[in-house]
C-alpha cells in the first residue's frame, strides 16, 4: 500500500508535470481534454436480502457513483454497458462473473451488501480490481437508520484513497449563506447539497460563514444586532456567542489550522486591518498597520502564515504576511483586482478571485509564492467566495451567473465545473468543512 | 322582486358608487408638493423655533434638514468634490440638532466579493465621519458601518445602477 501510494504520487507529479508542460504549449491542451484518462468503474445496486432497504441500497451505490465521479479521476460504466447476464447483486461474492465486468469495461468493480443490525443500517463494501479478479480493499460501515448517504460516502473516501493516494471528501459538509428574500441565514449541508439545515433564525442578515477545522464551529457576521458584528455558533449547543463587536467594521473570520485563534478584519483603529483574537474573541492582536485598506485574512495549513488582501499596490492584490504580522509581502502581481484569497489545506496552491476588465470574476488558483497563475472558471457573472475542500480536489465557490446565486465547485486538476447537485435554494458564500469521522 | 324595491335598490347602488368615487378621488389626488414637512416647518408660531422634531427630519432625505447621500467613484474611498459639497451641508445640519448620534452607512455596487465590498463600504464610511469631523462634528456623534454590496439602492448590473450603489448614507444610531 505505501508503494503504491507513492507510485501514485509520483503519477499525480507526472501528471502536473505534463500540465505545466502543456500550458506552455496551448496547442496541446485540446487533443489532452479528448483523452478520457480517467479509471473506468462499474458500481451497480447493492444487493440487499431486506426488501425494505432496497431503495436505501440503490441510493448508497449512487452515492458511491456520484463520490467518484465527482474526484475527477474516474469515469462510471453505464447501466447499459452492464454484462448481459448480470440480474443484481447478491450476497453470494461467487456468483459474480468477472471477467464479464472486465469485458464492459470496467478495471475495477464495487460491490455492496446492506443489512440492519441492532437498528443500525449496516454497509459491507468490497472494491474488486478486475485485472487480478481480487479484493483490494474492503470495509463495514454502521451508521444511525436514513444515514445511508454518510454510509456511502465512508466508503468511497476509502476507495479514492485506494485509487489515488488521497482519500474522497465524500463525507465532508458545507456551510453557506441561505437566501430567501431578503433574509440570509447560515445553513450546513452535505458536500454534495444534501440534508440542507438551517443552522441560524436571526431573522436578519447573517453572512460568510467560516467553520472551525473541527466542523463543531461556525464563525460568522451577522446583521442582527444592527452593526457588524462576529459571532461564533457552537453547533452542539445550538448557540451563537460574540467573537467581536468593536465599533465599525468586524469581518472575514479565518480560522487557524488548530482551532485556537481566529484573523479578522477590523475598522476600530480608523481603517480596515487585520487582528488576531481567540474564539472567545480574547487576547486580541493587530497584525497589520497602514493607511491602505487590508482584509479578507486565511491561513496557512501550518499556521504559519497569513494570506490576505491589500490595496496598498493602488488595487486589490494578495499579499502574504508570517502569523505574527511579519514579512509582508505582495505575492500577486495581477492584471487586474485579486480577491478572496484561501490557502489548500495541502499548502500547495492558493485559490483567489481575480477580476480583468472586460472578463468578470473568475476563480484562479496560484502557487503560494504568486506564480503559475491559471485561470479555473470562465463564466457570466461573478465568482467568489472560494473555498477548498479537504482532499484539496476543488474550490467550492458562488456564482451569480445563472441570476440567483448558487454554490458551484471546480476540480483544479481536470477544470471540471459542477453545479452542487442538491442544493435547493439560492445560496453564496460557501465555506468547506472537514470530513466527518 | 317588484319594481318599486328595484328601484330602491338601484339608488343605493347609485349611492354607493357615488361615495366611492369621491373617496376614491380624495385618496388619488397626489399631495401638493408644498405641503410637505419641510414647508411647515417655515411656517410656524413665529418664536423662531421650528415646532418639529428635527432630530427626526435629519434622517429624512426629503427634508431640506436630512443629511443627503453621498457617492463615490468605482472601488474607491475618495471623497469626490460633490461629495464634500454635500458634507458640508450635512455637518452643520448635524451641528444644528445637538446630541443625536448619526450611522454613516458605507455601500458597495456588486462588483467585488461580498468581502472586499465589507470592507471598502467601511472605508467609505470612515472617510465620511473624518470629513465630519474635520468639519467640526464631534467624532463621538459620528459611527460607521459597512453593508458591503448587501443593499443595492437600485438593482441593475449596468454603470446607472452601480453609481447609484457606491454611496454613504445617513442613519439614526441606535442605543
Amino acid at each position: 500500500m505505501p508503494s503504491m501510494m507513492r507510485c501514485a504520487s509520483v503519477l499525480v507529479l507526472a501528471a502536473l508535470a505534463a500540465c505545466a508542460a502543456t500550458a506552455q504549449q496551448p496547442s496541446m491542451i485540446t487533443i489532452e481534454k479528448h483523452q478520457d484518462t480517467r479509471i473506468p468503474v462499474a458500481v451497480p445496486p447493492f444487493a440487499t436480502a431486506d426488501a425494505g432497504l432496497r431503495a436505501a441500497s440503490e441510493e448508497m451505490a449512487q452515492t458511491v457513483a456520484d463520490d467518484l465521479l465527482f474526484a475527477g479521476v474516474f469515469a462510471i460504466i453505464p447501466r447499459n454497458m452492464y454484462p448481459a447476464n448480470f440480474a443484481g447483486f447478491t450476497s453470494d461474492l461467487k456468483s459474480i462473473d468477472f471477467p464479464a465486468w472486465r469485458a464492459a469495461g470496467a478495471q475495477n468493480l464495487v460491490y455492496g451488501l446492506v443489512l440492519q443490525e441492532g437498528g443500525q443500517l449496516v454497509g459491507q463494501f468490497r472494491l474488486f480490481d478486475l485485472v487480478s479478479n481480487n479484493q483490494v480493499y474492503g470495509q463495514e460501515v454502521r451508521v444511525a437508520q436514513g444515514s445511508q448517504r454518510l454510509a456511502a460516502h465512508r466508503f468511497s473516501e476509502e476507495v479514492i484513497r485506494y485509487l489515488d493516494a488521497v482519500a474522497g471528501a465524500g463525507t465532508s459538509e458545507i456551510v453557506f449563506t441561505g437566501i430567501s428574500g431578503k433574509t440570509k441565514e447560515i445553513y450546513v449541508a452535505d458536500y454534495d447539497g444534501a440534508n440542507a439545515k438551517k443552522l441560524t433564525d436571526h431573522g436578519s442578515v447573517s453572512i460568510k460563514p467560516k467553520v472551525s477545522p473541527d466542523g463543531n464551529q461556525i464563525a460568522y457576521l451577522s446583521y442582527k444586532d444592527r452593526y457588524s458584528f462576529l459571532y461564533v455558533l457552537d453547533r452542539r449547543s445550538g448557540k451563537s456567542t460574540v467573537l467581536s463587536k468593536e465599533v465599525g467594521l468586524n469581518s472575514s473570520p479565518s480560522w487557524s489550522p488548530d482551532g485556537k485563534r481566529l484573523a479578522m478584519t477590523l475598522s476600530k483603529d480608523g481603517n480596515t486591518e487585520i487582528y488576531l483574537r481567540n474564539p472567545d474573541g480574547s487576547n486580541p492582536v493587530r497584525l497589520t498597520r497602514n493607511k491602505d485598506g487590508d482584509t479578507s485574512p486565511c491561513f496557512s495549513p501550518d499556521g504559519s502564515k497569513i494570506v490576505f488582501v491589500s490595496d496598498r499596490a493602488g488595487k486589490p492584490q494578495v499579499f502574504v504576511m508570517d502569523a505574527d504580522g511579519g514579512n509582508q509581502t505582495r505575492i500577486s502581481f495581477h492584471g487586474g483586482n485579486a480577491y478572496d484569497p484561501v490557502w489548500s489545506p495541502d499548502g500547495k496552491r492558493i485559490a483567489f478571485v481575480s477580476e480583468v476588465k472586460g472578463e468578470g470574476f473568475e476563480i484562479y488558483v496560484m502557487n503560494p509564492d504568486g506564480s503559475n497563475a491559471t485561470q479555473l472558471t470562465n463564466s457570466n457573472g461573478i465568482n467568489e467566495s472560494p473555498s477548498w475542500s479537504p482532499d484539496s480536489r476543488h474550490v467550492i465557490f458562488s456564482s451569480s451567473r445563472g441570476g440567483a446565486s448558487a454554490l458551484f465547485a471546480v476540480n483544479v486538476t481536470t477544470g471540471q465545473e459542477t453545479r452542487i447537485p442538491k442544493m435547493t435554494l439560492p445560496a453564496e458564500g460557501p465555506s468547506w468543512g472537514p470530513r466527518r469521522r | 322582486m317588484n319594481a318599486k324595491s328595484m328601484l330602491r335598490v338601484m339608488t343605493v347602488m347609485l349611492c354607493l358608487v357615488l361615495v366611492l368615487g369621491m373617496t376614491g378621488c380624495k385618496h388619488k389626488k397626489p399631495a401638493p408638493l408644498n405641503t410637505d414637512v419641510t414647508n411647515k416647518v417655515e411656517s410656524t408660531s413665529g418664536d423662531g423655533q421650528p415646532n418639529v422634531d428635527l432630530s427626526k427630519l435629519l434622517f429624512e432625505k426629503g427634508s431640506k434638514y436630512g443629511l443627503q447621500t453621498v457617492m463615490f467613484d468605482f472601488d474607491s474611498s475618495s471623497l469626490r468634490p460633490d461629495a464634500m459639497s454635500t458634507l458640508k451641508d450635512n455637518a452643520e445640519k448635524i451641528k444644528a440638532v445637538p446630541g443625536v448620534i448619526v450611522q454613516v452607512a458605507g455601500h458597495c455596487d456588486e462588483r467585488g466579493t461580498q468581502e472586499y465590498n465589507l470592507a471598502l463600504g467601511e472605508r467609505r464610511a470612515l472617510a465620511v465621519r473624518n470629513y465630519l469631523i474635520q468639519l467640526g462634528v464631534s467624532g463621538d456623534r459620528l459611527v460607521t458601518i459597512s453593508y458591503g454590496k448587501e443593499f443595492p439602492a437600485v438593482q441593475g448590473n449596468n454603470e446607472a445602477a452601480w453609481a447609484q450603489n457606491r454611496r454613504a448614507e445617513f442613519n439614526a444610531a441606535s442605543k
